[in-house]
């Protein structure tokens, strides 16, 4: 699938992800590309941008910690990331419901 | 010699293309590291030989100049979002210090109040300008490098016409010694420290701009009537870009009797009758409207006011 399509929906993705618990960056990537069978094709060092984002937003937080001598970046959601998922999902949900209607001739 | 010469150098690579703070970049290397490292690993558990597990791992993690691309787009856009809400602090601390230095008469005339007078209009149209094309993309994480340039240029034109007019300010008080009361003082040292620290930032996002401009491949970034349609909505502005110099020539007029209109309102009319308020009138909307137009032939292009 193009990237391009992803554009405005990454940092949902990125919340529904580590909204299933703390998680490092690589683990966050591999749960994406796993729960969307890799359907999106972007190079994985380009989403560490948007999880800054999300921090800086205040929808993640973030803390170093030591892992088998390496240090790593975990992630978690915040209260305010899981107010802003809820509503990204019912916004989703609206779309597609709408995008269907129209495909399918449904309405 | 280390085990993962490939992740090594390729880190070596990221850092040589990465142009940002300190603290920003060794955040970067660190979790780029972990990632790499991690499926590394994990590839070689699943059986594939090293030099194929890391040569893997780095094709999936992207080319070096496309993650630090990527996250200098991110450093840009934090350094030109600041930009909306300091421009609009300058803008209002600015205007306190106009209102209150009014009354000055080493002010009423001479060149620090044309300059004054030029500055809070130059500061107001680029100060709007940036507020509303950092309200419009408030939400949008891929905004153009071209746009962001434009939204810096803006916020560096109002902060460096706002400076110059608090320079002439305080020299014409000095020069003039009428006195200035402690509000006056108070509001010019406010303006000069929000100046610096304002334009501090504004040459910041200029620079971080200016290296994602010079890396990314991108179109032009549209012009300011794109900017007030989106925000205006349905308002029927989008076909005003087509004429852009009808629009300078009607704006400038529109400025001129305004600015006449103003200068009767305060001073009243002219006391030798019909024939000295239409020379006043002429000379103030000529005086206005060629500064008006002067600035769109100066700033059109590099505001973005007209397309490229």
């Amino acid at each position: 699938m193009n990237p391009e399509r992803l554009k405005g929906h990454l940092d949902g993705l990125l919340l529904a992800v580590v909204a299933d618990g703390p998680a490092h960056g690589y683990a966050v990537i591999t749960e994406l590309a796993r729960r969307s069978a890799g359907a999106f094709d972007l190079p994985e060092g380009t989403v560490y941008p948007a999880l800054h984002r999300l921090e800086k937003a205040g929808l993640l937080a973030s803390s170093w910690c030591s892992d088998a001598g390496r240090r790593r970046r975990v992630y978690e959601i915040t209260r305010a990331g899981r107010r802003a998922l809820r509503e990204r999902k019912d916004e989703w949900r609206g779309f597609t419901a709408a995008v269907d209607a129209v495909l399918t001739g449904a309405a | 010699m280390s085990p993962h010469q490939l992740v090594d150098a390729y880190l070596a690579e990221l850092d040589a293309a990465l142009d940002l703070p300190i603290a920003r970049r060794r955040r970067v290397l660190a979790e780029a590291s972990d990632h790499l490292l991690c499926a590394t690993e994990r590839r070689v558990e699943a059986g594939e030989a090293a030099d194929a597990a890391q040569r893997a791992a780095i094709d999936a993690f992207g080319a070096a100049p496309v993650v630090a691309l990527a996250h200098e787009r991110a450093a840009a856009l934090d350094a030109v979002r600041p930009l909306g809400a300091g421009v609009a602090v300058l803008l209002g601390v600015f205007a306190a210090l106009v209102a209150v230095a009014q009354g000055q008469a080493s002010l009423a005339s001479g060149l620090a109040g044309a300059i004054a007078v030029l500055a809070v209009q130059v500061a107001a149209v680029c100060g709007v300008l940036t507020i509303v094309r950092l309200w419009r993309h408030r939400r949008d994480a891929g905004v153009a490098s071209g746009k962001l340039r434009l939204i810096g240029r803006g916020a560096l034109i109002a902060v460096a016409s706002i400076g110059a007019a608090v320079v002439a300010i305080a020299v014409a008080l000095i020069v003039g010694g009428d006195g200035a009361g402690a509000p006056l003082v108070l509001l010019l040292v406010a303006s000069a420290a929000a100046t610096i620290a304002v334009g501090a930032f504004a040459v910041e996002a200029m620079r971080r701009t200016a290296v994602v401009a010079r890396r990314a491949d991108e179109p032009a970034p549209g012009d300011a009537w794109d900017d007030l349609a989106a925000l205006a909505g349905r308002l029927p502005v989008t076909g005003l870009q087509r004429h852009p110099w009808r629009v300078a020539c009607v704006t400038a007029l529109a400025a001129g009797l305004a600015a006449a209109l103003g200068h009767l309102v305060a001073e009243g009319p002219p006391a030798d009758g019909a024939g000295d308020l239409v020379a006043v009138t002429a000379i103030l909307v000529g005086l206005e409207g060629a500064a008006v137009l002067g600035c769109f032939v100066l700033l059109g292009r590099f505001l973005g006011l007209r397309r490229a």
